[in-house]
């Protein structure tokens, strides 16, 4: 069954069926989630919250879009809304963490050296020190580094989900991994 | 092919979307240029460990949330006064969208426009179905003006 056929039957009260767009795009938003918030709070209860407001929103969507296309929307603005409310709670990694500047070290001399990086070789730190720097980036190129990158969806759907060109995402997309290569090598802000 | 034009072409390449001729050209410019080559690699690097941060909910994540949905039904039918202030913000929202749009199309800047009406309709329909607090739609609202200047 379609999206918006699902869609059609929940609006007529079979709610039940839900179900299966959570369970279609669960991992999908929550990896959303997580890109912005990070492990500020709880990710899953806030993926939750989301779902359940797209849930509480679905009579407004108009059938004119992909479904996935306005789910998205919402989980982006929500998303961005809610890193926005927990900013004060982001604790700085140089403060905070006694290796942090070893991991640092240890990621720029990766990521400037290793032809393949393969997952092992990020350790936890290193990890943070990246979702640090994504923190960095303004919310356009936050938004398309999440759709590309982690996501994996095409130039095309994030056109559409973000309402621009896809001229203009090539161009985002260029500016977005350069401005975090800088944050990343240079080591600005982190 | 320059330094600068190679750059715009690195990001493309990492997704696949260049020509097969571009590509070429592309590499032949790594053989010769250091400085670009270490670019690719980082960026390449930087973009797997992106991917990294994929992630997956626990497995009772749907089931917990069904019994959420099923249990807010009940409360559902409480209007919120809220709702009504939320209604006169967005009352203004279009007087805003209005009054820029008369800026804009004084200044031919009809598409930028376009745009802004767009999204002033969807932070409309997206503020219309939610019962939070009245300070959400403040900080929408500014984040949708730093998308427009
Ligand atoms: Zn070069």
């Amino acid at each position: 069954m379609q999206d918006k056929e699902i869609i059609e039957k929940i609006l007529e009260g079979q709610q039940d069926l839900y179900s299966y767009i959570v369970d279609k795009y669960k991992n999908k938003v929550f990896s959303i989630i997580y890109s912005f918030c990070g492990q500020t709070g709880d990710s899953e209860d806030i993926a939750q919250n989301v779902f359940i407001k797209i849930f509480k929103a679905l009579p407004k969507f108009k059938f004119e879009s992909e479904f996935s296309t306005w789910m998205y929307r919402i989980v982006i603005n929500e998303s961005i809304t809610i890193s926005k409310k927990n900013k004060q709670y982001i604790i700085p990694l140089n403060v905070n963490s006694e290796n942090a500047d070893e991991s640092k070290n240890n990621l720029i001399n990766l990521l400037k050296s290793k032809d393949n990086i393969e997952k092992q070789l990020i350790q936890q730190e290193t990890q943070q020190i990246v979702q640090t720097a994504i923190k960095q980036l303004n919310d356009k190129y936050k938004t398309v580094l999440t759709l590309r990158d982690i996501e994996d969806f095409s130039y095309e759907e994030i056109a559409q989900i973000m309402n621009v060109s896809t001229g203009n995402i090539k161009i985002l997309i260029f500016r977005a991994r350069n401005r975090l290569k800088e944050i990343l090598i240079k080591g600005d802000n982190l | 092919m320059d330094c600068n034009k190679i750059q715009e072409l690195i990001s493309l390449y990492l997704d696949n979307e260049l020509s097969s001729q571009e590509v070429m050209e592309l590499e032949k410019h790594f053989d010769v240029c250091n400085k670009c080559k270490q670019d690719y690699i980082a960026l390449k690097n930087i973009k797997a460990v992106l991917s990294f941060n994929r992630k997956e909910v626990g497995l009772d994540f749907t089931s917990s949330l069904m019994c959420k949905i099923k249990k807010e039904k009940f409360s559902n039918n409480i209007i919120s006064f809220g709702s009504m202030k939320k209604k006169i913000i967005i009352a203004a929202g279009f007087l805003f969208v209005f009054a820029s749009s008369v800026i804009f199309i004084d200044t031919n800047k009809i598409s930028i426009n376009k745009q802004t009406f767009q999204t002033y309709e969807h932070a409309i329909e997206y503020y219309e179905s939610y019962d939070e607090d009245i300070d959400d739609y403040a900080e929408y609202e500014e984040y949708m003006l730093s998308m427009l200047y």
